[in-house]
């Protein structure tokens, strides 16, 4: 029992009684096709469909009365249908996004209608927060809203500490720019109140005129002080930020390297990528300007409220009077505003997916003449994007110009209720002057905040994003187990290993094999079969779920992979070359490797003649993805890579599918001089590459069905012995034709 | 461009006839650019049909050889430069050295004395593309492209101002909204100053500071209500220009031809779709109406100072000239900064797509800890580089505002002492002090934007590179016009390549003088090794590429001539890793026909073999095949693909290596349902595994890029050429199992 596709259920579910439930899955329509929602609850026995939230109804639908549970598909969305004997059948609607779960659903039900084995996948992806049902930026992204703010601040900030120093001096100076910035006005108002307008009847000139040049002399002593104060803050900040920025890039990529293969099937590379690009850049941005100036604001907006009390209470009433409908109105319109935003790059995520698939399948697209028809769905895509993109430019419209109109209403009383109390006397025309200048000071900062907010969500975001890496098990860790490194002979064991990718879909049964040092094994059988799956886990790619792969007596779980991998050489169907030369690339796997040495090993590999006979020989460069090469090549340049290493165990995975009859026999014959004393594991479609294995194994369905060596099989007159007739009879044909 | 049929100097041509003894009539006439390797100067080759004459810098340099006496022509590469090489019995060869970017010509030069060594027409292209931009010399991206450096030189700005031009009454709204808005703007201080002189400081009366306070809350009301309507303008226009751009680009890139993809990673050009446009959108909708009302604002506020005060105003004015000296000083150091930056940022992203993207390898190899240090090689790169710039922005921005304080500071001091003097009011003063915010803040902005302005501009060219790229020639000048009838012109499949010559890169021919004649409904097997020029041939059926000499005919019509849509239409692909597309895989059947019938993708699939697996799935027909389809396995996309081909109903129809990478009992799966595909249609097939061509009416072994043997399998067998010793080959290794099981049997 496992793989329990559970979905955080809301409070009312949880009255209903749910032991063992098996599923709980939400749909997003209501029965009459509204936007709504539907919960279906399954258990062992019983399907329940929850219908119109607390106050609706329950309905509960035994499994052993079941006929049939299958998904239909209309437009727009699909729908559930549960099939009863002598009833009407039961629909739940669900839109398109929730689609994928819904197979499985079926699948689940199906599974337990039939008596079967309740394997189904719980993971699928998610488009809208679990908690808060908002629309995710990104599928099975992280919900900008639900995060855990302090724990994330916290985490960011113990990068700091190894530069505590300087992040004492960024905070010092700033809180020194921020209590010099507060200055000027009340220099200002000296100067109205003092020298230009004197309360007490005008003294001689040249004292006005003294008193003027010493309070302007002030304002220049206080800005080179800030000025001082920010170069101190500017200059030590952007140090700190680079650094802090290449610690976490360096960090985020260093787990990256060491994370199983798992982690990368269930990540888009595209994805990875982008958190070591963007989401570091934007915690960079958030870092270098957002800390200090949410610091900063805060602090002027304290400092600022004392000022003003203290020159007038009064007043100071007035002036706070539009903060409430500032901060109301932000509060009001900032999720709706990023709910468009979400929108918009919703429907960049939708063209970009278009442009993706359209650019690398140009030649299809070209092959049946469908230029017309791309057009056509990219200008819908595009069309998309222009619609959200005007609505959210209105929307910001009416958000940034009501802001300003609220804080223009604010200057208004000040202007109004001030003006009134200087010609009463109350307060002095340089105060008023003071407080204009402070009310831009406090009510500017404030109509930002929501923003401030938003940005710093996105922030956290990307700092969720980068630490759900940097937390993610890196491979070959076992809790308790020591790390061995032992010296490799070549003894491989699986016993009684059951996996799967999908762990509800095990792609291995239960595989007993036993490769003996120096033995060469080939495995045969149909596509998708399992054999290289076999082939990874020898390898530690991925571990088997159940029974275990041991390597001269020892765990490969208790071994560290990067050691393990070292004594493995592998020539894959598909040899991916890196950008760099063809030295770069056959000495790959050795560094420090001398040229003698590389040429040794392309001389095995029968590379050496064809990479001689380039202009630039061996410095030829290899570039995305090996261009410039053909497919023979590039694959006998992977065989050097492998012999160069002296690897004990040798795994070649169709090394030779894709290359002409001539360049295989070369490849052949520099394999066999690979091979030599090596524990070989070869897989292979065309059966004679495997002429030479000292036994061959056919798996299928997940098991192996025969082994023995090669006469032994065709003798059983067994599956194998069936898989080379049918070879046979193709390519006899020509044979016979002789 | 035409580069063969160069007028001969005079001086040149008296030499060549010097040298011949008399008139000579030449096929071809060459300028080579170097005199020497590694020296620049200016030789001639000239070809007549008796003799090869060069014509050097000096008339000692010139030589005369004799066609017949021609033994060898070769092209050598040397460190940048290509040395054209005839070589001779008697005597040192005849070399004449050109640099790379006149490879093409001089090889087809070459390609046109090997022709005259084997008595053969000398055929030349007409034209060649040109290999280096025409104006500045640069080598182009592909032949015959645009050059990325000059298209800089055309009028960005215009080209852009012109996608606007449809929506000129709501631009020129926005224009005018904004100049109100910028104008409205300059109100409130004037007000606040009449209230300070009129009222505060002259003991006014309540009723009139009412009045202003009014006044103020008018001009903020009208504000908001012009605010709202620009920014609504502004998306209007920056979202449909941005939109029309995209949908420009999009469409050139459709009809490019493959040789613009060759050369170019598909990311690059994914990334002008996203990235460049979304430059372009953001500088449409938040720069340009920036600019625009801050230079109104700054022309308003400027007037205001002046007619309120003009000698303060000039006080104001000091710091300016120091600024705009300082800035263009600094300006260029700090796109050294950034340009090293955004190279930088460039190697780590590069260097994280291909140690992510090849992982398997990296950890095949257990090199993890060697990339890691390599990508922290990259990153203190990087990190240095931030600091380096951010702190000469810094140093700028800090010197910048430092000097501009100090307007402000003048005023306060002279305004004051004017004030005191009582030849200034203070209202004025005040009204002086809110003008001088309005006058700096966007000058302060001025610069980041316009860096951000000039990236939005390099992205707009590039998007431009592309639009102005050379589409394919969809209806040649003289294509058959299909529309004019309203009806397609059937094609019966005849294929014919007569005496056609390609090659992809300059001088390096891959087919050669091929002569072939496919009649409707044949089945063609293409044989011959690795790179011999099987795909090539496919590729000029397909007219993803046109040949350069001799023509293709399809029913006797140069290929050049029908639609290319047309063409396409009626041919059907299935090739060795089949690329399926994230819909449906009713859909992908579906692909070249969207507006087939269920009944007819049911009736494909079944004739594919694919019908089974499809409904065994939960979602049957309805399942995605995911990102370039690989949620199916290698062998279902393939029957798959095999259905698209059959639904397709082409009359001509190539299978390239369709069933390599399969085992055995999936490929006689896909064997059964090509061989219900074939029938009756011109089929062009290349195949690795000669067992899968045993159906073939006629084998076609090509060498060296000429066709070598053609026959039946028999035929060719009985001649034991290169075709019985491919196959004696390929037998070898499969018959050691078939001698084994006789053995085995035997016994």
């Amino acid at each position: 029992m496992n793989a329990l596709l559970l979905e955080s259920a809301p409070a009312f579910l949880d009255a209903a009684p749910a032991e063992d439930v098996l599923i709980r899955a939400r749909a997003d329509v209501a029965g009459n096709g509204s936007f709504g929602e539907q919960w279906v609850v399954v258990d062992q026995t019983n399907v329940r469909v929850f219908v119109g939230g607390a106050h609706g109804t329950v309905q509960r639908v035994p499994i052993a009365e079941l006929i049939a549970c299958r998904s239909e598909s209309s437009v727009g969305g699909g729908a559930i249908v549960l099939e009863r004997a002598g009833e009407a059948p039961i629909r739940i609607r669900y839109s398109q996004s929730e689609a994928a779960k819904f197979s499985e659903v079926v699948r689940g039900i199906e599974q337990l209608r039939e008596g079967k084995a309740f394997h189904i996948n719980g993971h699928v992806q998610r488009n809208r927060c679990s908690t808060c049902r908002r629309l995710l930026p990104e599928k099975d992204g992280i919900c900008p809203a639900c995060i855990h703010k302090a724990a994330t601040l916290a985490r960011l900030a113990v990068r700091l500490w190894p530069y505590r120093l300087r992040t004492m001096a960024v905070a010092v100076a700033s809180l020194f720019v921020t209590a010099a910035a507060l200055a000027p006005p009340l220099v200002t108002a000296m100067i109205v109140d003092d020298v230009l307008v004197p309360a007490d009847g005008p003294p001689p000139m040249e004292e006005r005129l003294g008193l003027l040049a010493l309070l302007v002399a002030g304002l220049v002593g206080i800005r080179v002080a800030s000025w001082a104060g920010e170069w101190v803050h500017g200059w030590n900040a952007t140090w700190l930020g680079a650094r802090v920025t290449a610690d976490i890039r360096a960090e985020l990529y260093h787990r990256l390297e060491m994370l199983s293969l798992p982690f990368y099937d269930k990540h888009p590379v595209g994805s990875l990528i982008a958190r070591a690009t963007r989401d570091v850049q934007m915690l960079q941005g958030f870092l270098i300007d957002g800390v200090p100036y949410l610091v900063t604001n805060l602090l002027t907006l304290v400092g600022i409220l004392a000022l003003m009390v203290g020159m007038s209470l009064h007043l100071s009433l007035y002036v706070l009077l539009p903060v409430p409908l500032i901060l109301l109105w932000g509060a009001f319109y900032w999720s709706r505003l990023r709910m468009l935003f979400t929108r918009l790059m919703q429907s960049w995520g939708r063209l970009t997916d278009r442009t993706v698939e359209t650019l690398t399948g140009i030649r299809v697209v070209k092959a049946f003449a469908q230029e017309a028809r791309e057009i056509g769905s990219f200008n819908v895509a595009n069309g998309g994007i222009r619609a959200a993109g005007i609505r959210v430019k209105l929307h910001q419209g009416i958000f940034f110009a009501t802001m300003a109109l609220i804080t223009a209403l604010g200057m208004m009383l000040v202007w109004g209720v001030g003006g009134q109390q200087v010609l009463d006397g109350a307060i002095t025309l340089g105060t008023l002057v003071a407080f204009y200048s402070y009310m831009w000071m406090f009510l500017g900062p404030i109509q930002w905040l929501g923003e401030m907010n938003d940005h710093m969500s996105r922030a956290f975001a990307s700092a969720e994003r980068i630490f759900e890496i940097i937390d993610a098990p890196p491979e070959g860790a076992i809790e308790g187990a020591v790390v061995k490194r032992p010296p490799i002979a070549g003894h491989v064991h699986l016993s009684d290993v059951t996996f799967g990718y999908d762990k509800s879909k095990p792609v291995l049964k239960g595989v007993d094999l036993e490769l003996r040092p120096g033995e060469m094994v080939g495995i045969v059988g149909r596509s998708g079969v399992g054999k290289t799956t076999i082939v990874n886990l020898i390898a530690r790619f991925y571990d088997p779920d159940q029974g275990s792969v041991e390597i001269d007596g020892i765990d490969a779980r208790e071994m560290d992979p990067g050691h393990l991998r070292s004594h493995i050489g592998m020539v894959l169907q598909e040899p991916l070359l890196f950008s760099g030369t063809i030295v770069d690339n056959i000495g790959y796997g050795k560094p420090g490797a001398t040229l003698a040495e590389i040429m040794d090993a392309a001389r095995a590999a029968n590379a050496h003649n064809f990479i001689m006979a380039k202009p630039d020989g061996y410095e030829t460069p290899v570039g995305e993805k090996g261009t410039g090469l053909s497919g023979g090549e590039r694959q006998r340049i992977s065989i050097a890579r492998a012999i160069l290493r002296d690897p004990r165990i040798l795994i070649f995975d169709e090394a030779t599918a894709s290359v002409d009859v001539e360049t295989e026999r070369h490849i052949q014959v520099a394999l066999e001089r690979l091979m030599q004393g090596r524990t070989t594991i070869a897989i292979a479609h065309r059966l004679s590459t495997l002429r030479d294995a000292s036994r061959i194994v056919v798996i299928e369905d997940g098991r192996i069905s025969e082994q023995g060596s090669h006469a032994e099989l065709m003798e059983k007159r067994g599956t194998f012995h069936e898989l080379v007739q049918m070879q046979q009879a193709t390519s006899e044909i020509i044979a016979v034709a002789d | 461009m035409a580069a063969f049929d160069q007028a001969l100097p005079p001086r040149v041509r008296q030499r060549v006839e010097a040298q011949n003894g008399g008139p000579v009539a030449t096929v071809a006439c060459l300028a080579s650019d170097m005199a020497t390797a590694g020296r620049f100067g200016q030789q001639w080759l000239v070809v007549t049909r008796e003799a090869v004459y060069r014509i050097g810098e000096r008339p000692e340099d010139d030589r005369r050889l004799p066609v017949d006496a021609i033994t060898e022509v070769e092209t050598v590469n040397r460190v940048g430069a290509e040395v054209l090489r005839l070589g001779t019995q008697d005597g040192p060869p005849l070399e004449i050295v050109h640099s790379r970017s006149l490879a093409f010509a001089f090889g087809e030069a070459a390609e046109a004395v090997r022709r005259l060594l084997g008595e053969k027409e000398p055929s030349l292209p007409h034209e060649v593309d040109d290999a280096r931009c025409s104006r500045c010399k640069r080598l182009l991206p592909e032949r015959g492209g645009i050059c990325p450096a000059c298209i800089r030189k055309r009028d960005t700005l215009l080209r852009l101002l012109r996608l606007v031009l449809p929506y000129r009454w709501p631009a020129l709204a926005l224009l005018g909204l904004t100049a109100c808005g910028s104008l409205l703007g300059l109100a409130p201080p004037y007000i606040t100053k009449r209230i300070v002189d009129d009222v505060l400081t002259a003991d006014g009366s309540t009723g009139l500071l009412l009045a202003f306070v009014g006044a103020l809350a008018g001009i903020a009301v009208l504000a908001w209500g012009i605010e709202i309507l620009r920014r609504w303008l502004n998306g209007i226009v920056g979202f449909r220009v941005s939109e029309q751009l995209r949908a420009d680009l999009f469409r050139a890139l459709q009809f490019l031809p493959l040789r613009f993809y060759d050369r170019r990673k598909v990311g690059s050009l994914i990334s002008r779709v996203n990235t460049d446009s979304e430059l372009v959108e953001l500088h449409l909708i938040f720069d340009a109406p920036f600019i625009l009302s801050n230079a109104v604002m700054l022309v308003g506020v400027l007037t205001m100072l002046f007619v309120m005060d003009w000698q303060l105003a000039l006080w104001v004015l000091v710091p300016v000239p120091p600024l705009v000296v300082g800035a263009a000083l600094v300006w260029n150091r700090m796109e050294v900064h950034w340009r090293r930056w955004s190279i930088r940022m460039a190697s780590l992203a590069s260097h994280l797509n291909e140690s992510i993207g090849g992982i398997r390898v990296v950890k095949a190899f257990a090199q993890e800890e060697r990339e890691g240090r390599r990508f922290d090689g990259r990153n203190h790169a990087l990190r240095d580089a931030t600091v380096t710039s951010e702190r000469s922005w810094l140093k700028f921005m800090m010197v910048t505002q430092f000097v501009m304080s100090f307007g402000a500071f003048f005023v306060w001091y002279f305004g004051g002492a004017s004030v005191v003097r009582e030849e200034l009011t203070l209202g004025v003063l005040l009204a002086f002090v809110a003008y001088l915010w309005m006058l700096y803040q966007p000058m302060q902005w001025f610069s980041d934007y316009y860096s951000f302005m000039v990236r939005a501009y390099a992205g707009a060219e590039r998007i431009f590179e592309v639009i102005d790229s050379r589409p394919e020639a969809h209806d040649g000048p003289a294509a058959s016009r299909k529309c004019a009838t309203g009806k397609s012109v059937g094609i019966a499949g005849r294929v014919t390549f007569d005496n056609v010559s390609f090659g992809y890169d300059p001088g390096q021919m891959v087919l050669r003088d091929i002569d072939l004649d496919v009649a409707p409904g044949e089945m063609i097997g293409l044989v011959g090794r690795s790179g011999v020029g099987k795909s090539t041939m496919i590729n000029l059926v397909t007219r993803f590429y046109d040949a350069e000499h001799g023509t293709l005919r399809l029913d006797g019509r140069d290929i050049r001539e029908v639609p290319l849509d047309e063409l396409r239409s009626r041919i059907g692909l299935v090739a060795q890793d089949s690329l399926l597309f994230n819909v449906s895989i009713a859909d992908n059947i579906r692909y070249g026909r969207p507006d087939a019938s269920f009944e007819e993708v049911l009736r494909a699939a079944r004739a594919a073999n694919a019908h089974e697996f499809v409904i065994a799935r939960p979602d049957g027909y309805d399942t995605l095949a995911g990102e370039m389809g690989n949620r199916l396995s290698g062998g279902e996309k393939q029957r798959i693909a095999i259905a698209r081909a059959i639904l397709h109903d082409p009359q001509i129809l190539i299978l390239d290596e369709a069933t390599s990478s399969l085992d055995t009992a999936t490929e006689k799966k896909i064997q059964e349902a090509i061989a219900r595909l074939v029938k009756g249609r011109t089929t062009f097939a290349i195949a690795h595994r000669l067992s899968t061509l045993r159906s073939a009416d006629r084998l076609v072994v090509l060498d060296e890029g000429r066709i070598a043997e053609t026959g039946t399998h028999e035929e060719l067998m009985a001649k034991r050429g290169i075709f019985h010793s491919l196959v004696e080959a390929q037998r070898a290794t499969s018959r050691v199992l078939a001698d084994e099981v006789a053995e085995r049997e035997a016994a």
